[in-house]
């Protein structure tokens, strides 16, 4: 099953009363009905069991997770396990009435049985067994294997290097429910239904907080968790604690926590990510225009208070290294918050490096504090909206999609393959392929929603087609006979950027450009990107743009 | 197939990427054999990076014929390229649309 969204950790939307994430025996709400020690349910039980699912037939797996722990000894695992695979089933349709492409998620499958084990082991293994006889055996095996070390991986990761020690079960249960509840957060719909949201991944982070003073009992919380959420929570949590969590989800943990966000900020920087470091640590703190700049961005994203407050903790570290001539600054990263600050360090540093700020030197843009503030305002919009978009979802173009600007990371050429680089680089008055242009629009491929097929011979200024859609190719830098990397210095960065903006000055052929920047360091790219984006504030039309990285 | 959109002036043209390069190769392998001083940044140009920018070839370039002198001897190199240049040749007519662009005469 794909993670949710960052924070989401997973929706469910029913009628009134509200949705509830299940609960040990004999306490709280009854979605718990079947869970081991609670015996059969009520008849009013099941009543209300099924009026609630009836409710939830949107979260058809989610529902079938509820119902298989109150299943009835009988169960069919035939049919359990054709449920389960129909729920993680897809179907796209495709242009030109090629048949529909059918996607199997076996993440998902393997969710679904791992969960369906805690409670009820013995039909889980059945079903287990049926299910593999209808998808691949040795990627459910495998994915059944992930999900455990998940969880075996969780509890080394919580412990540490404790001694596990004995936990009151009633204790751990308790905290588990507390955990829920206070990362429930729940509003009504239009509809007047009610929707409940567990944040999984701050759920988590606060088992992580509660390991570094009582490992043990964190442990133990973790398992009663894994009982009480629904099998994607579980999965998600797992992975989380495994460590396991995304880039997105720990930069997600260093705004919900900002003062260790901070602190991850200004010891990314100190560690290295620009020259900025260097006066940093050696206690130039935040004086030249610069620093202010990155000081401004970082107070707009955690707030002056919590920078305030990151900087004293981190002065007490610095406190107890040594700053000698030869001092290398290497500050450890103590949690995910820190983690994700660290990320939102370095993506605020490279756009800022990107627009000259810090390569510039002491360039001043500010002259004074609202100004200043306007700037780190802006710096922070721009980070996060960068940080924002690069995600590996397809991307859709079409007349009915929004101008934007995208980053997507492409596959490697050598991962592509050269039948496609071939057919897409093709010239007929040539008689062979340009390979740049091969790679650069199977890479392109990769990361649009939609086939792409080549223009005919009078469709000047349109290099490929993506569906309907007619689309520029900008770059890759690579040598085009030989798809060899070539030296790539900033002039042809400064023409590649110049390409683009002429495209959306002269060409009108085309809505969308997709920008190659294989083989660029990430400063040729920040420079690239900042180039093309300070050239369209110039232009009264623009287009949509795509970078590949 | 890529495009590259070249300007001189207040004029461009839009030009696939091998046809340029098929067109600038051709006026090299010209020049070199009868080099001509006002096209000197010629060779520097054909050995740089910018013919490997996929999309974005001649960066520039119009900026080195800025002077009279060079775009008359950029036309006439052109011209004897052309002259040479084998019957049937595909490369003559991407060589015509360079100088449609420089000389201004689109129906060159």
């Amino acid at each position: 099953m794909e993670p949710d969204t960052v924070g989401g950790g997973g929706e469910t939307e029913t009628a009134e009363p509200p949705a509830e994430v299940r609960t040990p025996d004999g306490d709280g709400p009854p979605a718990g009905a079947g869970h081991p020690g609670a015996g059969s349910p009520s008849a009013a039980e099941q009543a209300a069991s099924e009026e609630r699912l009836a409710a939830e037939g949107a979260m058809a797996r989610d529902a079938f997770a509820q119902t298989q722990t109150g299943a009835e000894p009988e169960a069919d695992p035939e049919a359990i396990a054709a449920d389960i695979i129909s729920a993680n089933t897809t179907s796209r349709n495709q242009r030109g009435g090629r048949p529909p492409v059918v996607t199997v998620n076996v993440e998902g499958i393997a969710t679904d049985i791992v969960h369906m084990s805690r409670t009820q082991p013995e039909l889980a293994g059945a079903v287990y067994t049926a299910a593999a006889g209808q998808v691949d055996a040795e990627q459910l095996e495998a994915a059944v294997n992930t999900q455990l070390q998940n969880e075996h991986l969780a509890d080394a990761s919580l412990l540490g290097d404790a001694t596990p020690e004995p936990v009151d079960a009633d204790v751990a249960r308790a905290e588990a429910e507390r955990l829920i509840e206070a990362h429930t957060s729940t509003s009504s719909t239009r509809r007047g239904t009610t929707r409940s949201v567990l944040d999984v991944n701050s759920m988590s982070y606060a088992v992580e907080q509660l390991a570094e003073t009582d490992p043990s009992l964190a442990v133990a919380v973790r398992g009663e968790l894994t009982g009480m959420v629904n099998a994607d929570q579980a999965a998600d949590m797992n992975r989380i604690l495994s460590g396991g969590a995304t880039w997105q989800e720990n930069v997600e943990i260093a705004f919900e926590n900002p003062v260790d966000g901070a602190i991850g900020a200004l010891k990314g920087i100190a560690n290295g990510f620009s020259a900025v470091g260097e006066l940093f640590v050696r206690g130039s703190v935040m004086q030249s225009s610069a620093e202010q700049h990155q000081a401004a961005g970082w107070a707009a994203l955690f707030g002056n208070d919590e920078m305030a407050a990151a900087h004293t903790e981190l002065a007490e570290e610095m406190h107890d290294l040594a700053m000698t001539e030869d001092f290398v600054p290497e500050f450890g990263l103590d949690n995910r918050a820190q983690e994700g600050g660290e990320t939102i360090g370095f993506v605020i540093d490279v756009a800022m490096a990107g627009k000259g700020i810090i390569t510039g030197g002491a360039k001043v843009l500010a002259r004074n504090a609202d100004e200043l503030a306007e700037a780190g305002a802006r710096l922070s919009d721009e980070a996060l909206a960068v940080a924002d978009d690069l995600g590996d979802d397809l991307l859709r173009l079409g007349d009915d999609v929004p101008v934007g600007t995208h980053r997507r990371t492409a596959p490697d050429p050598a991962d592509l393959d050269q039948a496609d680089v071939d057919r897409f680089g093709w010239n007929h008055e040539q008689a062979r392929p340009d390979l740049a242009e091969g790679v650069g629009t199977a890479r392109a491929d990769a990361v649009l929603d939609g086939e792409i097929r080549l223009p005919d011979d009078g469709d000047l200024g349109i290099d490929f087609y993506v569906g309907d859609a007619p689309v520029s190719l900008k770059g890759p830098l690579l040598n085009s006979a030989t798809g060899n990397p070539i030296p790539i210095n900033d002039a042809m960065v400064d023409g590649l950027a110049n390409s683009v903006l002429k495209d959306m000055r002269l060409n009108t052929a085309t809505d969308t450009i997709v920008v190659d920047t294989l083989g660029m360091t990430p400063l040729q790219r920040e420079r690239l990107i900042s180039t093309i984006e300070t050239g369209m504030e110039a232009l009264d039309e623009v287009k949509t743009v795509i970078y590949l990285e | 197939m890529a495009h590259s959109i070249l300007e001189y002036g207040d004029r461009h043209i839009t030009m696939r990427d091998m046809e340029l390069t098929a067109a600038l190769e051709a006026l090299h392998a010209a020049h070199v054999g009868d080099p001509a001083p006002e096209l000197a940044f010629l060779p520097a140009f054909m050995s740089s990076g910018m013919l490997h920018i996929t999309g974005g070839i001649d960066p520039e370039f119009g900026t080195h014929l800025s002077s009279p002198e060079a775009q008359a001897a950029f036309l006439d190199l052109i011209d004897r390229t052309q002259a040479t240049a084998a019957a049937g040749d595909p490369v003559v007519g991407h060589l015509a649309k360079l100088r449609g662009l420089i000389s201004g005469d689109t129906a060159a």
